[in-house]
């Protein structure tokens, strides 16, 4: 198998993702330029920080010029975190437009929790529900870490790969639709469970 | 309910002031993070202790070698003071990131690190202690040394309206004294804050657990897990017995 692409925000956990991938013995080749992915394989997008600042730094990265790319099914992507957020339309957490992979809109969890008994923050960790594929079942009702703000709200209920609860409503966990995976929660930092998903993941792009 | 080890860091190594005695070495940090993690920890706080005062290159070392072995978030702070030190942090690895006395003394570095990083990776730390006389929460900084002109309250209010995502208490009187959480702080804070908390400060038996939240969410333990006292395992073994949700098995 090819690298497997890093992309260096500037601002993220990219480290953590890095030595996860590391510990599946997978070759990561770290990049700060998409100008610098040559062969088909898949490129993670890692996430900490704010939505503008991500979409913009995709911007002067030349990220237009691999689009096609992932189009095509030649590129698989992985998101993470606000590295899955920016793969919708919007955001309410900035003015930027995002990639557009799949319809629909990030939202401030306050808009559907907040009040005197709920939180405002996601942190800690849940258990997940993936309901798109079969291989993935094995990881229901393990626990995974989550720290956010924002939702995704995808138009298309398809798309939808897992789900956590909280408060007991759903959050949607993670999206999938053919090469492109996004994840809310934090694969690299969800302990040994986290890694074993990672790979069962990386595996299903490549099957 | 997560279960947080706090790890109090100077140059390499872990410290850790045991009620009366004053700090002491207890070894390499990163030894015992990845200990922690082995043993099922949910989550590890690193404190530079010196980092106001020194160079911080003893906790980029530590955060560096530890993320390499430790996949569960580790949070870090202690000396950050404008977003470039914030940076460094996350290029060395840390997951999220704490501030106390740069955003006690200049409260605007909260907008600035929330617009940059995100709200949700930014903690508050607060270290508190409740005085005797007006029975008013005072807000302190450099490990309690210090004390500021904020009350809790107000300042935990002004922290949310500028964006922090989480925040992580101590109470400075109950810390390294093994005697039990500061209940009374506990029942104030989860009043007046919508935000998540994290409880530190006072645990030494697990009768000491009885007495918390459901909505808490997150306690931090140094001590205790330090020395070996209590194993991590049985700290989630008394939460299930209470209903609580905790990971593992």
């Amino acid at each position: 198998m090819n690298n497997i692409y890093l992309f260096n925000t500037g601002i993220s956990n990219f480290l953590s993702v890095e030595y996860a991938l590391k510990e599946l013995n997978y070759r990561v080749k770290k990049i700060s330029n998409f100008e610098d992915i040559t062969e088909e394989s898949l490129l993670v997008v890692p996430g900490v920080g704010h939505f503008d600042n991500i979409m913009n730094k995709l911007e002067e990265c030349n990220f237009k010029n691999i689009k096609s790319l992932i189009d095509d099914k030649k590129l698989n992507f992985l998101g993470i975190c606000l590295g899955m957020q920016i793969l919708f339309e919007d955001s309410e957490e900035g003015s930027k437009k995002g990639l557009g992979f799949f319809e629909g809109s990030v939202k401030k969890l306050t808009n559907r929790f907040y009040d005197n008994e709920h939180i405002s923050t996601n942190v800690g960790w849940s258990k997940v529900q993936f309901v798109q594929e079969e291989n993935f079942t094995q990881f229901n009702d393990d626990f995974f870490y989550f720290v956010h703000q924002y939702e995704v709200v995808p138009q298309n209920e398809n798309d939808i790969f897992a789900f956590t609860q909280k408060f007991n409503k759903n959050i949607v966990a993670a999206v999938k639709k053919d090469n492109v995976c996004g994840i809310q929660f934090h694969p690299e930092k969800s302990g040994q469970n986290g890694i074993k998903f990672l790979h069962s993941l990386i595996k299903g792009f490549y099957e | 309910m997560r279960i947080v080890s706090r790890l109090d860091i100077k140059n390499d190594f872990l410290i850790k002031g045991l009620a009366l005695e004053g700090l002491r070495k207890l070894g390499n940090a990163k030894d015992f993070a990845k200990k922690y993690y082995k043993s099922g920890i949910d989550e590890i706080i690193y404190i530079d202790t010196v980092a106001s005062l020194y160079s911080r290159e003893g906790i980029f070392k530590i955060l560096m070698e530890t993320v390499q072995e430790v996949f569960v978030p580790i949070t870090v702070g202690g000396g950050i003071r404008n977003v470039d030190d914030a940076y460094k942090y996350f290029d060395h690895g840390a997951d999220k990131i704490f501030i106390n006395t740069a955003a006690v003394e200049n409260p605007e570095i909260i907008d600035k690190l929330v617009s940059k990083f995100g709200s949700a990776n930014i903690t508050l730390s607060i270290e508190t202690i409740k005085d005797q006389e007006d029975e008013t929460w005072g807000v302190y900084t450099s490990n309690g040394r210090d004390k500021s002109n904020k009350e809790l309250s107000d300042w935990i209010s002004e922290a949310t309206d500028r964006g922090v995502g989480e925040i992580f208490i101590t109470s400075v009187n109950f810390d390294g004294f093994q005697k039990g959480f500061d209940i009374e702080l506990m029942l104030n804070i989860l009043e007046i804050s919508n935000l998540p908390i994290v409880l530190s400060g006072g645990f030494g038996e697990i009768n000491h657990l009885e007495n918390l939240s459901q909505k808490l969410s997150g306690i931090a333990i140094g001590s205790s897990f330090h020395y070996g006292k209590i194993e991590i395992q049985e700290v989630k073994d008394k939460f299930k017995t209470m209903n609580y949700e905790v990971r593992g098995e």
